[in-house]
């Protein structure tokens, strides 16, 4: 069994909702995937079921091995919402990390703490949104863990910022590292991921390599766009309805 | 995992929610404790004063026995002395329950919790020390009876006790 994060026909129904509808990926070792949706199209409630936040009907694996305290710690999470706690300081998480995580990578948390220059001494919750995002991807990816997965990790946060962090990950993964990373930014992840997967309505609608897709002289917005069958009149449409203006 | 713990505040600050202050916590624990305590002192020192003062007359300028006197029973004198204990045990309670809310106020730290390799350490954090203090007031409860009990007895003046007072007091407890 090669190393991989698999999903076999994973549902997740909130009532009568179903916001994840029998997804089917496999995430191999060393991959940077992009995961791509519309608002509520699943994203977020795929990573939470990875953890086991949330229940769901259908097999998650690592390994081959269902996800469990054993090898939970092979998986580490960045959330917009934020895991670290407001009243700790970076060192304070520091230690934390490095007393439950047996990997933790301290050397790798310092650098990134000294490269985005943030206050180690300081509670996090004196952060600005920027720099609390800053903690949250530090703290995933110091963990030690072998698959990081990230959920919208840099909303709040500027371009430049942004930039930053792109150009910082792809210098310090290691081959055996892998990313999954859920995001809105289509064209300015394009160059740092190597896969894209599509969700829409809970179901897994597109998966393409961005080596298919230069192939094919594609941009990822393009693909995007056509997976979901994009409507490019959609505006023009929706303010003739608006204004009633006849087209010229 | 070992850990050498020095004092009290280090044995409570692996024992909390991460950024969640051993020393205020343990300063609001033994002030609650000492409140307790005093309350439980003062209150049954009083009751009983009173209720051992009935049961003597002042007959030209002095204090007698009334022989026919019967002293309160222990139920009645003790009834309050402990609520001090049962209002820090309840308070402790609900204290667990806001250590659980506070992983979910100001970030998701309840998603760092959930994913550390020893699934146990979340409820450790949150419950320890409210359901350690929640022991100490019902150890505390039992002393402080058993001493209310003894002073009850023994310093009641014999005549003046009404046999039974412990089962009566249990009846009393249990709603027999």
């Amino acid at each position: 069994m090669s190393a991989m994060l698999e999903f076999k026909q994973v549902v997740k129904q909130y009532g009568n909702k179903t916001a994840l509808d029998g997804v089917n990926l496999q995430i191999p070792q060393g991959e940077i995937v992009g995961l791509f949706g519309e608002n509520g199209a699943g994203k977020t409630t795929l990573m939470k079921c990875v953890f086991g936040f949330l229940p769901y009907h259908g097999t998650i694996t690592l390994d081959g091995e269902p996800i469990t305290p054993k090898n939970i710690t092979r998986l580490s999470f960045a959330t917009c919402e934020h895991s670290f706690f407001p009243n700790l300081s970076p060192e304070s998480h520091r230690q934390f990390y490095q007393e439950h995580f047996p990997t933790f990578r301290d050397k790798r948390f310092r650098a990134l703490l000294d490269f985005f220059e943030l206050p180690a001494h300081k509670p996090a919750r004196t952060f600005s949104t920027g720099q609390k995002n800053q903690l949250e991807v530090i703290l995933a990816l110091s963990q030690g863990a072998d698959y990081i997965l990230m959920d919208e990790p840099f909303a709040g946060n500027d371009v430049f910022n942004r930039e930053d962090f792109y150009r910082v990950l792809l210098g310090i993964l290691e081959p055996s590292e892998t990313v999954l990373l859920s995001t809105h930014l289509l064209e300015e992840v394009e160059h740092f991921i190597g896969r894209a997967v599509l969700l829409q309505k809970g179901k897994l609608v597109g998966d393409v390599t961005t080596l298919e897709l230069e192939e094919q002289g594609k941009t990822l917005m393009d693909f995007v766009k056509e997976t979901y069958r994009y409507k490019a009149d959609r505006v023009v449409r929706a303010l003739k309805d608006l204004t009633g203006e006849e087209e010229p | 995992m070992y850990r050498s713990v020095h004092t009290f505040e280090e044995w409570l600050a692996f024992r909390l929610p991460p950024g969640i202050s051993a020393k205020q916590e343990r300063s609001v624990l033994i002030t609650g404790l000492a409140l307790s305590i005093g309350w439980a002192a003062l209150s049954y020192l009083y009751t009983y004063t009173m209720a051992v003062s009935r049961l003597y007359l002042t007959m030209n300028g002095q204090r007698i026995l009334d022989p026919t006197a019967r002293m309160a029973d222990f139920g009645q004198v003790f009834r309050f002395t402990t609520a001090g204990y049962l209002i820090l045990a309840v308070w402790l309670l609900t204290r667990g329950f806001w250590f659980q809310a506070y992983h979910r106020q100001g970030s998701m730290s309840i998603y760092l919790m959930r994913r550390l390799p020893d699934p146990r350490e979340y409820t450790r954090r949150c419950w320890t020390v409210p359901l350690a203090g929640i022991g100490g007031c019902l150890v505390l409860t039992v002393v402080t009876t058993a001493l209310c009990y003894l002073i009850y007895v023994k310093c009641t003046p014999a005549s003046c006790l009404v046999p039974g007072q412990w089962t009566r007091f249990w009846s009393a407890l249990v709603g027999g």
